[in-house]
Formats: structure tokens, sequence, C-alpha cells
């Protein structure tokens, strides 16, 4: 049964973090139910009892009974779970009587999957780009600056004066995008460049990696390329003695 | 940290853009998961609608 799976490998990830607030979430719940009707998966599947937050968390306190004792179809069906039954946000938390984020337990089984090499391949891949590059759809500085560049030309025919400053020090906005923008749609980039021209904004965006604000990582619970990700942000914040960065995700 | 949310509609409120016209078509807004539950702007990105749209109709 457990030929393919390594439970010392579950365990490793699970007992470091379980800690005061993981137990306790684990344990308290007392299948009130209460969080059933604020899931959209329930709601929209009919109300089948199988979309119920609070079961769909089961595995967590079911793989340390057993101890990482587990087969591969067992994962396969944590990973349907979490992945296709839930998307994390965290609704059911705010009406739960005893404040159980399940949106973290959740995530902590992503992040279990993820430390065995199960993930979605699309975000598995986007992780890597991040990693490589500092953004998710692997955009090179010079493509990222080049793209910039045309976007302010052509959005300056239309709003006279427009610029889209680029590494602009003690500016009083950092601008960060989706990553998507640049790569499919400079459209985006274009308009907020019109929105901050005519509200005279001091703003600016930098050049070197930090500029891409979605965090995917995070949805697989791959908490060093996530925080790396963010520090990315920070550090071109710092460097250019930024006020505020603002994000559109 | 500033959502773009928040940023578009102090611009709006404040007057620092002004609209040529509203969306006519009656509107509405879902609450996106992390921007509403953990960023806080669930009124702000309301009445951002609301500032957009001569027709906006909030969800039951």
């Amino acid at each position: 049964m457990t030929e393919d799976v390594n439970p010392k490998a579950i365990m490793d990830f699970l007992k470091p973090r379980l800690g005061a607030r993981l137990k306790t979430w684990i344990e308290t719940c007392t299948h009130c139910s209460m969080c059933a009707d604020t899931c959209h998966f329930y709601l929209a599947s009919g109300k089948d009892p199988k979309m119920i937050p609070a079961y769909k968390v089961r595995f967590l306190r079911d793989l340390l009974k057993k101890k990482g004792r587990v087969d591969k179809a067992y994962l396969q069906e944590i990973y349907k779970t979490i992945y296709y039954e839930c998307n994390m946000c965290r609704r059911c938390t705010l009406y739960c009587p005893f404040g159980i984020d399940i949106g973290f337990l959740i995530s902590t089984l992503r992040g279990l999957l993820t430390s065995l090499g199960i993930a979605p391949e699309g975000l598995k891949k986007a992780v890597e780009n991040y990693k490589l590059t500092g953004n998710q759809m692997a955009v090179s500085k010079e493509d990222w600056v080049e793209t910039i560049q045309w976007c302010e030309e052509e959005a300056a025919a239309e709003v006279v004066g427009l610029k889209i400053p680029i590494d602009k020090k003690g500016a009083k906005i950092m601008y960060t995008v989706n990553a998507r923008e640049p790569k499919f749609y400079p459209q985006d980039i274009m308009e907020v460049a019109k929105i901050f021209a005519v509200a005279g904004e001091d703003w600016t965006v930098p050049s070197e990696k930090g500029w891409d604000d979605t965090n995917l990582a995070m949805f697989i619970n791959d908490a060093p390329t996530a925080r790396m990700i963010v520090e990315n942000t920070f550090k071109r914040a710092e460097e250019l003695e930024v006020k505020q960065v603002a994000v559109t995700e | 940290m500033i959502h773009s949310v928040e940023l578009f509609h102090d611009y709006l409120r404040d007057g620092r853009i002004k609209l040529k016209e509203k969306i006519k078509v009656p509107t509405t807004v879902q609450d996106p998961c992390n921007v509403i539950r953990s960023g806080g702007h669930a009124e702000k990105n309301r009445q951002l609608a609301e500032l957009l749209s001569e027709d906006f109709r909030p969800m039951k």
C-alpha cells in the first residue's frame, strides 16, 4: 500500500507545522456545518455534502492518524479536493464559530503535495519562471523595458505629455503589474498610464525584477518562492525610495 | 501597499480624474476573494463600481 509514497516525507512536512494554531484548528472542528452554505462549490453542486468545507480538510487529521502511511490514489484524492473543490477564498473562515482558517488548512495540504512534487503543471511552470526571471511569464528585462517604452509612445499620442517614468527615484508610487500585461495585454499598461497622467500622479515602474505583483507560488504554497517574489518588490521599492507600492492583484 | 481599487476610487472621489460618461448598462460587482477578505476593500470596491456606473445594482 505504501510502496510508492514515503510516509516520512509526509510527516517531515507536517510535523514542524504542527504548532498550537494548526493543532487547535484540526482538533476543534465539531462538524457543525455552519461553513456549508458559505461555500460556492457547495451551493453550485446542489448542496453535495462532499463540498462542505469542513469535510474537505479531513485529510489533515487522517494523515496524522495514519502517520503518513497512504498510497498514491489517496494523494490523488487530496489533489482533486484541494485544487478543484476549493479556491481558498476563505469565506467559510468568516462564518466558522471557532474561526478555523479552512483556507489555511487547504493551503497547508497544497504545500504538502507541492513538497512531494504534486501541483498543477501550469502553476509549476509559472513558479519556475519566477525563480528564473522574477516574473510568472518569463519576460526578460529587455522585453519589459521595451514594452514600457512603446506603451509610453502610443499612450502619449492620446494624452499629451504622458510619461511612464522608469526607475524614478523618490517617486510617490511604484506601480506593479500582472506579468500577463506586458506579455498579452499591454493596452492595460497604457490605460493606467493615462489615468496617472490625468491625475498628475508622481509614479514609476521598476526596470529590475519585482514589477510582477502576482504570486502564484502562494497558490501552491511554495513559501520560499512566494517570499522571494515579495522580497523582490520590496527591494525595488527601497532602492527607488518610493512611498507606496501600488498593486493590481 | 495600496491596491488599485483604492487608488482609483480615491482619484474619482477627490476629483483627480473625471469621467466623460458612466457605464450605462446595469452593473454589479462580485467580491474578489483576497482583495475583500484579506485586503479589506469591500466598501471601496463597491463605491468604485457605483462611481463608474449609471445603474449599479448590489448583489443580493
